[in-house]
């Protein structure tokens, strides 16, 4: 019996955690989406929530991830022709796109060093 | 009224209204087997995509959805012992021990047969009660319609859970939070903390959203749901549980019909359909020995119950705005978002609507069993899903709702401040639907309350029909009351120390 409740306790503190953590992970959620946009949130923070707290592989995280990108860019942005938000990062900074002004900034980079 | 019947139908096959539904349908597969997710936080999470449409697309959309929700649950109760649906767990109890005897087929062929059945006979009957109730709610004028309005959240008050003053608060709660932003008499800004994006209220798709997805986003990631932890084995026998349907079809139409009239009352849940309808199936059977050990009329009895109810369901909802659950509380807030509002101009001037959804009903019921019967092994392969896969969409969708809501950031923060409220409510035993109900019906309370009192100062109250609803209303929140009383008194003196105290044996 006091194994079981120990158990039972222990399955308790498990739930409390869970609760905790995915409560944290939805706020986090609605921060990146205000921050990032809604295509580079969903992509960050869904590879973010798979990788590091579903311990999925980088594999299925990165292509999760990717695919919550084109899912908002072909599925609303294209065929709804409703543009999403780009985030407060890219408003602030004036930009159009984040990830286009990242993208460029990168290949840039790399075109430099060649 | 006959022509509005045919166009009813007419309506439900042009585009885009039938792309749509069958979007509805999908949805409603994936929702109903996978256990997470119920279909009050799906039909919330898909609300958001109803503002571009109009108002046939909507309901079929939304409506088909949910009715296919109570089908498909079906399957994981039968396979997997575990009901996909809250109103899919009564047919466990025969249906699972029939798949463990090789009998899945059989069982699963009963419960979709006989779901289409009850699907249909609640789909009429909604349409046949529409001439009957359409000159009764003529009838009704302001005053009515706000003690209605006062009834239909006292039902579920007190009705959604076993504390009814919870249920009474959160209704209240719900109200309260319905008077954020301008006063629509006098423009002077209620609980609006300066913020000018609350002048227009908290709005119904970001709360609801909120409340109803984020608790179950919650519960998929705190119980792990591996929704299917054993393989499913041979699913032959299908045909054999379609002729069981129609060898025992008095229990199947007996049991829709229990299911019809447990979704006209408000506040009295499917989930009780449910189990009242196996009741009977038991009850009527001369050879009570199977039952609890795999018998095909424990299956049947559930199955059409559970889909009778929606139709009808949707007749206290569409009529008089009382509605009896809390998916029928979002559709209405879906009716709100497309600008109609229950009651006589929706009876009189939406009548082809009313009927397009009749036919939703039994379409989209069809479309279901067919496919069901045609890719029942496939179908079972959602159920090896990962839930922690469905999260990251989850929040996507859910956020996505509360900004597409008023297309402004407040919004995504009003989504997690009732995400937050929902999960507290959860966690401690409140029920939600009264809150949302008293959101949904707040400015419709304030606005007949306004009206009638211009109109006819305190004599509003005085008026027969308002008597009468109110005399309901009383004994709806009291009787409860009345009843445990009774039986305390009744009850020898050991026992009534345990009701006082909340024991049950």
């Amino acid at each position: 019996l006091l194994l079981r409740s120990a158990g039972a306790n222990e399955d308790i503190t498990m739930q409390r955690v869970r609760t905790i953590s995915i409560s944290a992970w939805s706020v986090a959620f609605a921060i990146g989406f205000w921050l990032f946009g809604f295509k580079l949130g969903a992509a960050l923070l869904s590879l973010a929530f798979l990788r590091f707290q579903a311990s999925e592989s980088w594999k299925i995280s990165l292509l999760y991830g990717l695919g919550a990108y084109f899912f908002f860019l072909v599925g609303f942005e294209t065929a709804l022709g409703s543009p999403l938000p780009v985030g407060m990062i890219a408003a602030s900074l004036g930009l159009q796109s984040f990830e286009r002004y990242l993208v460029n900034f990168i290949l840039d980079l790399v075109l430099r060093h060649c | 009224m006959i022509e509005a019947f045919v166009s009813g139908l007419t309506d439900v096959f042009t585009y885009p209204t039938f792309p749509l539904m069958l979007l509805g349908i999908a949805a409603g597969f994936a929702v109903g087997i996978l256990p997470g997710i119920g279909s009050p936080g799906a039909v919330a999470l898909m609300l958001p995509f109803i503002f571009d449409m109009g108002p046939v697309e909507a309901f079929a959309f939304l409506l088909a959805m949910y009715s296919v929700t109570g089908t498909t649950g079906d399957i994981t109760s039968i396979l997997f012992g575990v009901p996909g649906e809250v109103v899919s767990a009564a047919t466990i109890i025969d249906g699972h021990p029939m798949a463990k005897q090789g009998e899945a087929g059989r069982a699963l062929g009963a419960a979709l047969m006989s779901s289409l059945i009850g699907a249909i006979i609640g789909a009429f009957t909604l349409a046949a009660v529409i001439p009957i109730v359409t000159p009764l709610v003529l009838s009704f004028k302001s005053p009515e319609f706000f003690m209605l309005a006062l009834l239909g959240i006292a039902f579920l008050a007190v009705l959604s859970g076993e504390n009814k003053l919870k249920g009474v608060l959160a209704a209240g709660l719900g109200l309260v939070l319905a008077m954020v932003g301008l006063d629509p008499q006098e423009n002077i800004e209620r609980y609006t903390f300066g913020l000018v994006g609350l002048w227009e209220g908290v709005g119904l798709v970001a709360p609801i959203v909120g409340l109803f997805a984020i608790p179950e986003i919650v519960e998929l990631w705190v119980k792990r749901t591996s929704i299917a932890e054993t393989r499913v084995g041979r699913l032959g026998g299908i045909w054999q549980g379609i002729k069981d349907t129609y060898t025992y079809l008095g229990v199947t139409v007996r049991c829709s019909l229990i299911g019809t009239f447990f979704g006209l009352v408000p506040g009295v849940s499917a989930a009780l359909s449910q189990w009242v309808s196996y009741g009977h199936a038991v009850h009527s059977a001369s050879d009570k020995s199977r039952f609890g050990k795999g018998d095909v009329r424990g299956v049947l009895g559930p199955g059409a119950a559970n889909n009778s109810g929606i139709g009808a369901a949707m007749i206290p909802m569409v009529a008089f705005g009382v509605p009896g659950s809390a998916t029928t509380a979002i559709l209405l807030g879906a009716l709100m978002i497309q600008g109609l509002q229950p009651g006589p101009k929706i009876l009189t001037e939406n009548l082809s609507l009313i009927f397009s959804m009749v036919w939703v009903l039994v379409v989209s019921n069809i479309i279901t069993v067919g496919v069901c019967l045609l890719f029942l092994r496939q179908l079972v392969k959602i159920t090896y899903v990962r839930g922690s896969l469905l999260i990251p969409g989850l929040f996507a969708l859910v956020f996505l709702g509360g900004y597409a809501d008023t297309n402004s950031y407040l919004a995504m923060g009003i989504t997690t401040i009732f995400g937050m409220i929902g999960l507290i409510m959860v966690h401690h035993d409140w029920p939600r639907p009264p809150l949302v109900l008293g959101l949904v019906l707040g400015p419709l309370i304030e606005r007949n309350l306004f009206i009638s009192y211009e109109v006819y100062k305190f004599a509003f109250l005085l008026r027969p029909i308002v008597l009468v609803i109110l005399a309901i209303t009383v004994t709806v929140l009291f009787l409860p009351n009345i009843q445990a009383r009774v039986a305390k008194h009744q009850a020898p003196r050991g026992e009534s120390d345990c009701l006082e105290r909340g024991m049950t044996f």
